[in-house]
């Protein structure tokens, strides 16, 4: 009895570790990425398409952006990589932790330096832009109907623009810093370095009437149709759900914050060659790019993808010369260089 | 005697060499999942490479880090006295209750527990929201004339904190409480006192292991706790795992998360300590 | 002396049990129409096998329970729905329920400051209590670092040290060994005869009730079979299971075939026949299927043939200044015979012997009363 019970459980063990290893028969390429319809979007614009050509499955980790920095630096240490493309903002993905931890794609991006169609920075060494989204100015067409803060300066403007403010607080204020020195009258082209000192003088004054600090952008959405807010910063991408639900929701392009986001090949994972492959799929497919910016409300890193949208998507676009002058586009060496001092002075401000 | 019993009637059924090797998974995991990675976590608070305390020094001189600990602190604490108000009576009943009434109680208790904490939060946004359930019914009621700001203030944190740690307090009370036999409140009555002094002068005193237990799970709970003040709390809110959290995955600052973190542990290790040392004199009493 | 003084001018109270009924929902009734009259200063126990509704009715007395119906008085007062804190009784738990996180003193202490008893008399009174039970210079201990029978006494001091008039004890000694059961019995006693309170006690042990108490209230399913003095239960028996439960009884199954003057004759094991005296009946009636308790004292060992009963030995057991013979008879029941020491025990186990009975000490109930 004492025998076979010690046996049952020697054989366990040999069992779990047989069936631990696992089968690798098909070529594979491991994607990280934020979940949701985010994932669904790259899915449907670019991965399926991708196995149909060539037979590669796209294995997706759901994860986000700040874990999976968090996690390809924790696999780096351990040195067992299993990653092969991370997609992070644009200002993760040049900052000297990142840059240290993925290839360098400036070889890669050689193949396209001929395409006219692609923005200025759509491929750098950093990896290839998959999209790029504004936070913006939205407002509630029901509470103002005779229209509402188109500029920062507007936005602070509770007496002609009454109601609740909301604004992000996740963890990254450059955004809130920056909309207030543009507010307080900075060129959007002078605002780096950004005088953090100004900006939070400029937000105190706002500060009592903000209501809601969204941490996620569920929350932002969740908080519009609850009625917290009249007016205030969300991204592009959650504004547009909402008004496909059909919200009387307003936005205005004017003074927008544009972020990317940016696919890039991890140092050491596993199936190198597929990943290289997969974005060089995705640099030449202006389809899969139209359909991922249908889908999401999302401005495509090509001309001849914007091309391929519908004129209501294209209308809410931020290309037009006026408002693209007008777009505040972050430093990111600055950023990346200033993060835990602005992170410091917000939480500090945050808490007053 | 009973425990003494079984104890030696495992250990006549199953050799050591047998136990050890049972237990080895939970050793390996132990040891693998949980003891290396802390350790190797703390270590990088003082070791970056060469011994140092730079990191501690940073967390302990700012006023920012120092605030944010006493705060998360002040709101174990209340945290901790608010769910053992209210969990006492219900321990008190449950431990009171037989047969069905018995079961139901206890379902309410255990049910939460069953259910993400992720969930419990979301329901506490969907009901103090501006529009929400709380506000809708104060306004129908006519006590309020717009929405109150309920969400997203610390008093919203203490409120959902405490509900959903709240099990935690109950059932170690519980326990306690199922613990003492019935003849000791009797022979109180029977000795001339009250249901009210016999309560105080030996269910209560009876009962502190279990008081003690379940505010400090409680108070440790609340020192680490995350998801909730996240979702519920105000940006004003910010507590000691919010910011470790911004340290490692923001700024990917690992010795400083570390320091944070070692600084959170010690104090966690104090309150236990002194938490035992109430425990240890309430059975000596 | 002095010690003893302290708790010694209690005068007992009477308990009067009217009519109390206690049942739980409409199924189950615990305690069934009960009446019972206890004087002031008597030690009453109350004796039943287990589910059969004593402790139930010590709850009721004690204020832990409320009766269905009925009416409960203590000393003049009636006390029925009374809280169990104003009833001004003592009481002896079935596992002395010292309070652990209290000192011997302190639980001794607990119900003089309840009265609210000044610190120097509560002083006092604690110091005599525990030189009452022969624990001086314990009273700093705590409960759980005494002796079981160390623990009991405290009980017994605690319960006493506010004088009540009466004394409840719910089968105080069972946590107890034998040798250290029968010397409590003797305190116990000491106790009550120079206290002078009143004492209810509740046990299903027969010998201990027998040995301690003035009067026995013996229980079955809710109802009193029987009230009576020790040798009252013994001797005449009021019904079968009480001459059952109290001492050694062997029963004779029979049918009443006539009654002459003050005898009744009866059959027994369908052929021997039977004369009884009517005083010893309960409730006969000629023709009637009767069963004859016997008390093996009143059974003697004879020749076969010149007996009354005839059977056969299946074995002896000494019991130290006698000896029980246990022989089958013919209809297949078994009786118990006392033998002086040594005669049993030298006849073989299968021997054939005869019966005599005293029929002057047995008693016949109706079948199935």
């Amino acid at each position: 009895m004492r025998l076979s019970a010690s046996h049952a459980v020697i054989a366990a063990f040999v069992l779990a570790a047989a069936t631990a290893a696992p089968a690798r028969a098909e070529e594979t390429v491991v994607v990280a990425a934020t979940g949701g319809a985010y994932e669904q979007s790259l899915r449907k614009s670019f991965f399926d398409d991708f196995t149909n050509a060539t037979g590669i499955r796209v294995q997706v980790v759901t994860a986000s952006a700040q874990e999976q920095i968090t996690k390809l630096k924790a696999m780096n240490q351990v040195g067992a990589v299993t990653w092969d493309i991370a997609v992070l903002g644009d200002i993760e993905a040049h900052s000297n932790d990142v840059r240290a931890m993925t290839e360098d794609m400036g070889t890669f991006c050689q193949a396209f330096a001929e395409r006219k169609d692609l923005l200025k920075g759509a491929c750098d060494s950093s990896g290839a832009q998959l999209n790029s989204g504004l936070t913006y100015i939205v407002w509630d067409g029901d509470k103002l109907p005779n229209g509402g803060p188109t500029t920062w300066s507007e936005l602070w403007d509770v007496k002609r623009f009454p109601g609740a403010r909301t604004f992000p607080n996740f963890n990254d204020p450059w955004r809130v810093m920056a909309a207030a020195l543009v507010a307080d009258g900075v060129a959007p082209s002078d605002l780096f370095p950004l005088d953090i000192d100004r900006a939070l003088r400029k937000l105190d004054a706002l500060k009592p009437h903000i209501n809601l600090w969204w941490k996620t952008g569920d929350a932002s959405q969740q908080g519009y149709r609850a009625g917290e807010y009249v007016a205030g910063m969300v991204w592009q991408t959650r504004a547009s759900v909402l008004l496909k639900e059909g919200r009387n929701l307003k936005f205005s392009l004017k003074e927008g914050v544009l972020v990317s986001d940016r696919a890039t090949v991890v140092k050491g994972g596993p199936n190198k060659a597929n990943a290289l492959k997969l974005l060089n799929f995705i640099e030449n497919s202006v389809d899969g790019m139209a359909r991922h910016c249908t889908n999401l409300g999302c401005t495509p890193p090509s001309t001849a993808a914007m091309e391929k949208m519908s004129p209501e998507d294209q209308a809410n676009m931020p290309i037009k010369p006026e408002i693209y002058a007008s777009l505040i586009i972050p430093d990111f060496e600055w950023i990346n260089a200033n993060r835990p001092l602005m992170l410091d002075r917000w939480n500090t401000w945050l808490q007053k | 005697m009973a425990a003494r019993m079984t104890s030696t009637s495992t250990a006549g059924i199953y050799s050591p060499a047998t136990a050890l090797v049972l237990l080895l998974p939970l050793i390996a995991l132990f040891c693998g999942a949980f003891l290396y990675p802390v350790g190797r976590l703390l270590a990088m608070a003082v070791f970056d490479p060469d011994f140092t305390v730079r990191h501690l020094a940073k967390a302990v001189e700012s006023p920012l880090y120092v605030n944010v600990f006493l705060r998360t602190a002040r709101i174990a604490a209340a945290v901790t006295l608010a769910a053992f108000a209210l969990g006492y009576p219900v321990a008190l009943l449950m431990s009171r209750l037989s047969g069905r009434a018995a079961l139901f109680v206890t379902a309410c208790v255990l049910v939460p527990l069953w259910t993400s904490v992720l969930v419990r939060s979301y329901a506490w946004i969907v009901l103090l929201q501006t529009n929400g359930l709380v506000n809708g019914l104060l306004r129908w009621l006519g006590l309020t004339e717009g929405p109150l700001k309920l969400l997203y203030t610390e008093a919203t944190v203490l409120v959902a904190m405490t509900h959903v740690l709240l099990p935690y307090m109950i059932l170690p009370i519980y326990g306690a409480l199922r613990a003492i036999p019935a003849d000791y409140e009797r022979a109180a009555r029977n000795l001339g006192a009250g249901a009210v002094t016999s309560f105080i002068t030996v269910t209560l005193p009876l009962s502190l292991p279990g008081i003690f237990a379940g505010c400090l799970i409680v108070f440790i709970l609340s020192l680490g706790f995350y998801i909730t003040p996240a979702l519920v709390g105000g940006p004003e809110t910010l507590m000691a795992a919010t910011l470790i959290s911004q340290q490692a995955t923001e700024l990917l600052d690992w010795p400083f998360a570390s320091a944070l973190s070692l600084l959170l542990l010690a104090g966690t290790l104090v309150v236990v300590v002194v938490f035992r040392r109430f425990l240890s004199l309430s059975k000596g009493l | 002396m002095n010690s003893v003084s302290m708790l010694n001018d209690v005068a007992g109270a009477g308990v009067a049990v009217e009519s109390i009924r206690k049942s739980y929902g409409t199924v189950v009734t615990a305690v069934d129409d009960v009446s019972l009259k206890v004087k002031p200063g008597e030690f009453v126990s109350i004796l039943g096998p287990s589910g059969s509704g004593k402790t139930t009715l010590l709850m009721m007395i004690a204020g832990f329970e409320r009766p269905t119906s009925g009416r409960l008085i203590i000393g003049d007062q009636d006390m029925t729905y009374t809280r169990p804190e104003k009833r001004g009784l003592g009481m002896v738990f079935q596992r002395y329920a010292l309070f652990p996180h209290m000192s011997v003193a302190d639980n001794i202490a607990y119900p003089l400051k309840r009265r609210g008893v000044s610190r120097a008399e509560i002083r006092q009174r604690v110091e005599a209590a525990l030189k009452l039970i022969s624990l001086d210079g314990l009273g700093t201990r705590m409960p759980t670092a005494l002796s079981g029978g160390q623990q009991q006494r405290v009980a017994v001091a605690r319960a006493l040290v506010s004088q009540p008039p009466v004394m409840l004890m719910d089968e105080p000694l069972s946590a107890l060994d034998k040798k250290l059961r029968d010397q409590m019995q003797l305190e116990i006693m000491r106790l009550h005869r120079t206290v002078g309170v009143t004492i209810i006690y509740v046990t299903h042990d027969q010998e201990e009730a027998l040995s301690l108490s003035d009067r026995i209230v013996v229980m079955n399913r809710g109802r009193i079979e029987q009230v009576g003095t020790p040798d009252e239960l013994y001797d005449e028996p009021a019904s079968a299971f009480v001459a059952d439960f109290i001492g050694r009884t062997s029963f004779l199954a029979a049918t009443c075939l006539a009654v002459e003057g003050s005898n009744a004759r009866m059959r027994v094991n369908d052929a021997t026949e039977v004369i009884v005296p009517v005083s010893r009946c309960r409730d006969i009636v000629v023709g009637a299927r009767v069963r004859i308790a016997v008390r093996p004292e009143a059974l003697k060992l004879a020749v076969v043939g010149s007996a009354q009963l005839s059977g056969t030995l299946e074995g002896s057991r000494f019991v130290g200044s006698s000896e029980l013979a246990f022989v089958r008879i013919a209809n297949g029941e078994l009786l118990q015979v006392q033998t002086e020491p040594g005669v049993s025990r030298k006849l073989q186990a299968g021997s054939p012997v005869g019966i005599m009975f005293d029929a002057s000490r047995v008693s016949v109930f109706r079948e199935g009363a």
